[in-house]
């Protein structure tokens, strides 16, 4: 009883079923990855091109709106395997905001249950690593939505291409060792690169396909590198991370 | 746990898809089902999709962006590489047949492929009809579709127009009215006047085979005049055994017959059993210009310039063909059926001013005429042979040439007068060259076959496709006997002829859409040269050399490659290729005579041979790109069958 309560206080507006709670109990036992990322092949490995569409760009007090997800396999993109969401949303965002990512007050309105929303979400990502571009922001606003409505953040990893695209592939910015001191491309300027087509930038599902079809590239160059397993792949994002703070 | 897939992501599949045959054509159901059924997957510039050492293939690729060229590993195959454009599907037979595929695929750049599992691919052959017919009969399909598209194109602009190109079955709009042979003529005069009918089919008794027909136009000639008994059976003045097609026989098809034999009405029966009757009035409702006007008004000229004015309706009346998408095959053979008609009239009309000697003799049609393959405007490409007594001396075949050349003048005259322009090689019959008795022609032809040099070659080209058109055919039937028998053994001829064919090579290759590459035009590709001539070429050779003695290049690829026993669906595979790039041909011609002035007279141009001229360039040449997508990828295939009728062509005659 007095968990329940402090969850109100914490801002949880309902509090989750019995069923509810065995998902989220079930989807975090399942949560780590493997503890040998090593010994994961590129071609074995299953992972979740993710995008979010949010009310604002900030990324600590706006809300949670839409995820859209798609699986990739080795390097295929599972066109079948996809999910999107609109989650139901108590105020309505902005004009601005709507303009943006077009989904109306009405749609907000009628959107899923939130607590529904994420388990559903949760449970197909599985234990995969998520993959998304200034994956940053899709991960705290994912964790801040997870954490208001099913009480934790559940904490996923997360695979950045705006980090792991420069430390593969050589752009105009020069050597790995320059460009990692710049701010990067935006990942329309990846898209322009490879011809990728985005049906409805902005749609979160149509983005996660077109983050989901840059990271297929990015993982054949990354074999071709000789980069060969989950682990390594990892680590090349990291070092540039790394390299790009100091 | 299974989740639905995202709405987004599918639609933007689908949306993908339907920009390509035959996905444009399949159910939402059934594409939707197949897009949730692929992956996407990325293959960098320079990699390998599929090859033949990948053994059995599993998955079926479409092209999502990128290009992809396929080309076969085998040292002994010097075929050009094939380039796969966004949409298409690949490898399909190997997918089909369940076997490993013949080339190896790979990435010319930065390539996205949509892949389908088997089972994937099992799943969309079953559900949708579209895929399955796209998949099997490819080119077939692909032909139909395109025809379609041109017919919508023309109901839209005249709606309602019942297309030359649709079933007898359509016009048939109500249950024919019969009567039984030994019925009294009175009795079936008061039925045709009570139920406001023009004719009365007659059956045999109690069936309903018809065994004649009886129109009001016979009343006069057949009862009236000659008072026959009205108590007589109707059978004693029936026309016997009336002409039939099947239903599924075209409107077209009709017009032509009741053209061709002056009749205006055609029974349509399906197994010998009688389901309705067309009459030229059903078939022209809507026509402004009949085939039995024309061929009617032909017989009533008296001078050139009113044969110029009936050249002129074919013309018209040919283009209108065109936009209803009637088939190429049946479009030149209209073309065909009325030229001749007027190049019989002309020669009639010459025979009144300059009468010809008393003599056996036929004018012969070479070239496309001589092939009956005539497209809208055609130049002359005449020849004349002449049967001179046993006995007759030199001096005696002199003053007789001399007599078929002032003969020969006029009705060349004629024909130019009637716009078929002079031809500019001077290969007419008021050419003391080309106006020959028997044993000179066959002389010249043995000649020719003998050295076959570059200019014999040519000759050959052009003459062995010849035709009787007027006068004493039998003379030359028995030239054609004659070059058929010795044809067969002039190997080096033959093996000339296919070398000198096999120069001109269509290409396909080349990027997105297979250009030539003659830099003056570029962007553009000449479809005479590149498209018609390797099919005409290659059907001349197999038929001197497989002793068949039809000059049609249809006919000559059937009769002939059965001999050589290639498959039917292999033979029809090249015949629907010839066809569709003629039927492009037609179609870019009539382009440029609606658009300008100047398109006319290129058009005449274009007929010549050998081509010359910017004009005749332009006029056999069409954009690539201004073609839509899917005549875009039928010609491609076309030309690849051209291609591979051209590999035949350098097997059997070890070029």
């Amino acid at each position: 009883m007095a968990m329940e309560w402090l969850r109100h206080l914490l801002g949880n507006p309902v509090p989750l079923s019995a069923l509810q709670r065995s998902r989220l109990r079930a989807i975090e036992s399942n949560i780590a990855l493997p503890s040998d990322l090593s010994g994961i092949s590129l071609a074995q490995a299953r992972w979740v091109a993710a995008d979010v569409e949010s009310s604002g760009l900030d990324v600590w007090n706006d809300q949670l709106i839409a995820i859209g997800a798609v699986v990739v396999s080795g390097t295929n993109v599972q066109l079948g395997e996809s999910h999107e969401v609109v989650l139901k949303q108590t105020k309505i965002s902005s004009q601005d905001n709507i303009l943006i990512h077009r989904i109306s007050g009405r749609d907000q309105q009628s959107g899923e249950d939130p607590v529904e929303a994420l388990l559903t979400f949760l449970e197909f990502v599985g234990n995969s690593p998520l993959v998304g571009y200034h994956a940053n922001f899709d991960r705290i606003m994912l964790e801040r939505a997870c954490k208001k409505y099913l009480g934790t953040p559940v904490e996923k990893v997360w695979l950045d291409l705006a980090a792991l695209a420069p430390a593969l592939v050589d752009t105009e910015h020069g050597s790995a060792k320059t460009r990692a001191v710049g701010r990067g491309h935006p990942l329309d300027w990846w898209l322009g690169r490879y011809r990728i087509e985005v049906s409805a930038r902005h749609n979160a599902a149509a983005d996660a396909l077109a983050t989901a079809q840059l990271f297929g590239i990015l993982l054949s160059t990354a074999e071709k590198q000789g980069v060969s397993n989950v682990e390594s792949v990892m680590e090349c994002a990291k070092d540039y991370e790394w390299l790009r703070r100091r | 746990m299974a989740v639905q897939p995202s709405p987004t992501i599918l639609a933007a599949t689908v949306a993908e898809l339907r920009g390509h045959a035959p996905f444009d054509q399949m159910t939402e159901s059934a594409i939707s089902r197949l897009a949730a059924n692929l992956t996407l997957r990325y293959y960098a510039e320079g990699s390998v999709i599929k090859s033949p050492e990948d053994g059995v293939v599993n998955t079926l690729s479409i092209l999502q962006r990128g290009q992809v060229v396929g080309v076969n590993p085998s040292p002994s195959v010097s075929e050009r590489p094939l380039t796969l454009v966004e949409g298409e599907m690949f490898p399909i037979g190997a997918m089909i047949s369940k076997r490993a595929t013949v080339l190896t695929f790979s990435a010319a750049t930065d390539v996205f492929c949509y892949e389908l599992s088997e089972s994937g691919f099992a799943e969309v052959m079953e559900t949708s009809p579209e895929f399955r017919n796209f998949a099997t009969a490819r080119l077939a399909h692909m032909l139909d579709l395109s025809r379609q598209h041109i017919q919508s194109q023309f109901s839209r602009n005249v709606s309602g127009a019942q297309t030359m190109a649709s079933p007898l079955r359509s016009l048939i709009k109500r249950p024919p009215v019969t009567v039984n042979a030994a019925t009294p003529i009175s009795q079936v005069l008061a039925m045709m006047q009570q139920l406001k009918i023009g004719s009365m089919i007659v059956v045999e008794e109690s069936s309903t085979i018809p065994c004649g027909i009886f129109t009001e136009r016979d009343v006069l000639a057949r009862v009236a005049l000659p008072q026959v008994d009205q108590s007589a059976p109707i059978s004693k003045v029936m026309t016997v055994d009336p002409v039939a097609l099947p239903s599924t026989a075209t409107v077209f098809e009709a017009a032509k017959l009741m053209a061709e034999r002056r009749f205006r009405h055609v029974l349509v029966t399906d197994e010998g059993r009688l389901v309705g009757l067309v009459s030229e009035r059903d078939l022209f409702q809507m026509q402004r210009l009949s085939l039995g006007e024309i061929a009617k008004s032909i017989d009533r000229c008296a001078d050139g310039v009113s044969l110029a004015k009936v050249a002129d309706d074919v013309r018209q009346m040919a283009e209108a063909l065109v936009g209803q998408g009637v088939a190429a095959e049946q479009l030149t053979q209209f073309v065909t059926t009325m030229n001749d008609a007027i190049v019989g009239k002309a020669i009639e009309l010459a025979a009144i001013e300059s009468p010809p000697p008393s003599i056996e003799w036929c004018w012969i049609g070479l070239g496309s005429e001589g092939r009956m393959e005539q497209t809208l405007v055609t130049d002359q490409d005449n020849a004349l042979i002449f049967a001179p007594a046993v006995s007759a001396s030199t001096t005696e075949i002199e003053a007789l040439r001399a007599a078929f050349l002032a003969f020969a003048t006029v009705a060349n005259r004629l024909l130019d007068q009637a716009g078929f322009p002079f031809c500019r090689g001077n290969i007419m019959a008021k050419n003391p060259h080309w106006c020959l008795t028997q044993s000179e022609w066959r002389n010249l032809f043995e000649a020719w076959m003998r050295s076959p040099s570059s200019a014999a070659l040519l000759n050959a080209a052009i003459f062995f496709d010849f035709r009787a058109l007027h006068g004493k055919s039998e003379l030359v039937t028995e030239l054609r006997d004659w070059l058929r028998s010795v044809a067969p053994r002039q190997k080096m001829f033959l093996h000339q002829m296919a070398a000198n064919a096999l120069q001109v090579r269509p290409p396909l290759g080349l990027i997105r859409d297979f250009v030539d590459a003659d830099e003056a035009y570029p962007g553009t590709i000449d479809l005479k040269k590149f498209g018609i001539r390797p099919f005409i070429d290659a059907a001349r050779i197999f038929a001197l050399a497989q002793e068949v003695s039809a000059t049609n290049t249809a006919d000559r690829l059937r009769q002939a490659m059965r001999k050589m026993r290639v498959g039917d669906d292999e033979i029809s595979a090249y015949i629907d290729s010839f066809h569709f790039v003629q039927l492009l041909r037609l179609r870019s011609n009539q382009r440029m005579a609606d658009t300008d002035i100047a398109g006319r007279s290129a058009l005449v141009a274009s007929q010549t041979e050998p081509d010359n001229g910017p004009n005749a360039q332009m006029a056999n040449r069409i954009r690539t790109d201004a073609l839509n997508d899917l005549d875009r990828r039928i010609l491609k295939e076309a030309l690849r069958q051209a291609r591979k009728l051209q590999a035949r062509v350098e097997m059997d005659f070890h070029v």
